[in-house]
């Protein structure tokens, strides 16, 4: 281009021309479980998160792969495209995924410990928000059940048994105000009740894309069968039949939703129970054994941790029990 | 939170000037006045970035494998194979730990059966774990370890059925809804 410089517009000394240097590629590498970016100006691991893995709250997964290392701009970074062990299973422990339970909410005081004052869900809620904890769906679970998906360290999953109104008046909004996501259990026959969720509020939580309502069976009877004498095994295996069909069909048409997870009454499961929900192709089925679920826990056995309202945050830490340590080296 | 070998990096200072000197789009205003201002000197070669964190991910995988972290440390190989042609040392190094990885996970599995056939039960999930914590997608781990879960969790159940007949029978009710 011997003659370019003859074919340059004429410049004056008020001419500000920007040059830009040829920006350094920002994909390094990158194959079918990770990618290998330079960070740019403004990258954060949450950013980085949404535009990789489309989730944001997959910040502490793309920073774990990074040690949690501050970002430079044009450093080299990893982005996890597939957990690096779905499992959850490492030689110091394994991730596992608390599902906390409540029932009734009050304004005031309780000595009913199914009861949770506002003031003290309020406090924990705020409590998982200060302290990282990633609250996820329990579609988000099957996910890490089923080594489908990875999810954030520190989730916690929230659900809400037996539908009463309170749900929707105190904690419903709580919930909102964090963005928390939460499940809500429901026995079909108790809707319609004084104290309980009605049809409209079910359906305007849902719609705010907070709430799943979900199956708690029909008249909230316990699954544990009564003793040989007094229910035959075709007599139990009708009565959990008729516990779990009709409100499925009542959820689905009222709800317009898919039933796909089931709380036991009184947190009681069964063998029969169990299977009866396996050939009905339930996701999830959850129990109110304390502790956390591992990523190889049975998906209709789940541990659910019930939070009573006399719970102090000391109490409540107790049940966040997102990873148990062992030497598996 | 999954214990790694370091928590923080510190990146090397050199390695930080070229970052920062590699920022891209940044802006270079030029002036066009009369005269022209001489252009400013190339700035002096120093290890790009992407060479420093290539030297990064070779000390951690050696850091990660002494530590007992071979799945890790395999992983930090492969980010050095990703962002070389050819790397003799990283392919090396992924074949070793893949035979080791292999020999470890099955010798652990091994055990695992084994303890399961003496119905040692917590001792077969230590070792399902370990050869999980090795290879996070091993079916016959991950099945075992189900198959223990549920068996843990239906005899819980069955003592809280004993638990719960004897309530009905006394008139009461379990607080647990």
């Amino acid at each position: 281009m011997a003659n370019a410089p003859a074919m340059m517009p004429p410049q004056t000394a008020s001419v500000v021309i920007p040059v830009m240097r040829p920006a350094p590629p920002v994909t390094l590498a990158k194959n079918d479980d990770f990618i290998i970016v330079r960070a740019q100006p403004g990258d954060t691991y949450a950013k980085l998160a949404q535009q990789y893995l489309k989730d944001a709250s997959l910040a502490d997964v793309v920073a774990d792969a990074n040690d949690g290392m501050m970002l430079v701009p044009g450093q080299p970074l990893v982005v996890p495209l597939k957990a690096e062990n779905a499992s959850g299973v490492f030689v110091d422990g394994y991730q596992t995924v608390p599902i906390l339970c409540y029932h009734q909410f009050t304004t005031g005081r309780s000595t009913d410990l199914m009861v949770m004052p506002r003031d003290s869900f309020a406090s924990q809620m705020e409590y998982l928000k200060n302290n990282n904890y990633h609250v996820i769906s329990l579609a988000d679970l099957l996910g890490f059940l089923s080594a489908a998906k990875p999810i954030p360290p520190r989730s916690v999953v929230i659900t809400v048994d037996d539908g009463f109104r309170s749900g929707y008046d105190i904690a419903y909004p709580i919930l909102k105000g964090y963005g928390f996501r939460a499940t809500f259990f429901v026995y079909t026959d108790f809707v319609g009740g004084g104290r309980s969720l009605t049809w409209a509020e079910m359906n305007e939580m849902r719609a705010s894309g907070m709430i799943d309502i979900q199956s708690h069976s029909k008249t909230h009877t316990s699954f544990t069968p009564a003793a040989d004498e007094k229910e035959t095994t075709s007599a139990y295996a009708a009565r959990i039949k008729s516990e779990i069909d009709p409100p499925q069909a009542v959820l689905e048409r009222q709800l317009g939703t898919a039933v796909r997870d089931f709380a036991y009454p009184y947190g009681d499961a069964s063998r029969s129970a169990v299977q009866y929900l396996q050939e009905k192709k339930y996701a999830l089925a959850l129990t109110v054994e304390r502790g956390g679920n591992p990523s190889f826990g049975n998906p209709l056995l789940l541990r659910r941790d019930m939070v009573y309202g006399n719970a102090t945050i000391a109490d409540f830490q107790k049940y966040l029990r997102v990873y148990t340590r062992a030497n598996l080296k | 939170m999954r214990l790694t070998s370091r928590r923080l990096l510190v990146l090397p200072i050199a390695a930080f000037m070229t970052a920062c000197a590699g920022m891209p789009n940044a802006p270079a205003m030029l002036v066009a006045s009369v005269p022209p201002p001489p252009p400013a000197p190339p700035p002096a070669p120093a290890p790009s970035a992407p060479a420093q964190f290539i030297a990064d991910q070779r000390s951690e995988a050696r850091q990660l494998e002494m530590s007992g972290m071979l799945a890790r440390a395999r992983l930090h190989w492969r980010y050095v194979m990703a962002l070389t042609e050819r790397d003799e040392e990283a392919a090396r190094e992924i074949a070793r730990l893949d035979a080791l990885i292999k020999t470890r996970r099955d010798a652990a599995l091994a055990q695992g059966e084994a303890a399961m056939m003496r119905g040692r039960t917590a001792d077969a999930q230590t070792a399902f774990l370990k050869a999980l914590a090795l290879d996070g997608s091993n079916e016959q781990a991950r099945r075992r370890l189900i198959e223990l879960e549920t068996s843990a969790a239906f005899v819980r159940q069955d003592r809280k059925d004993v638990r719960t007949r004897a309530q009905r029978a006394a008139g009461s009710e379990s607080p647990e809804n």
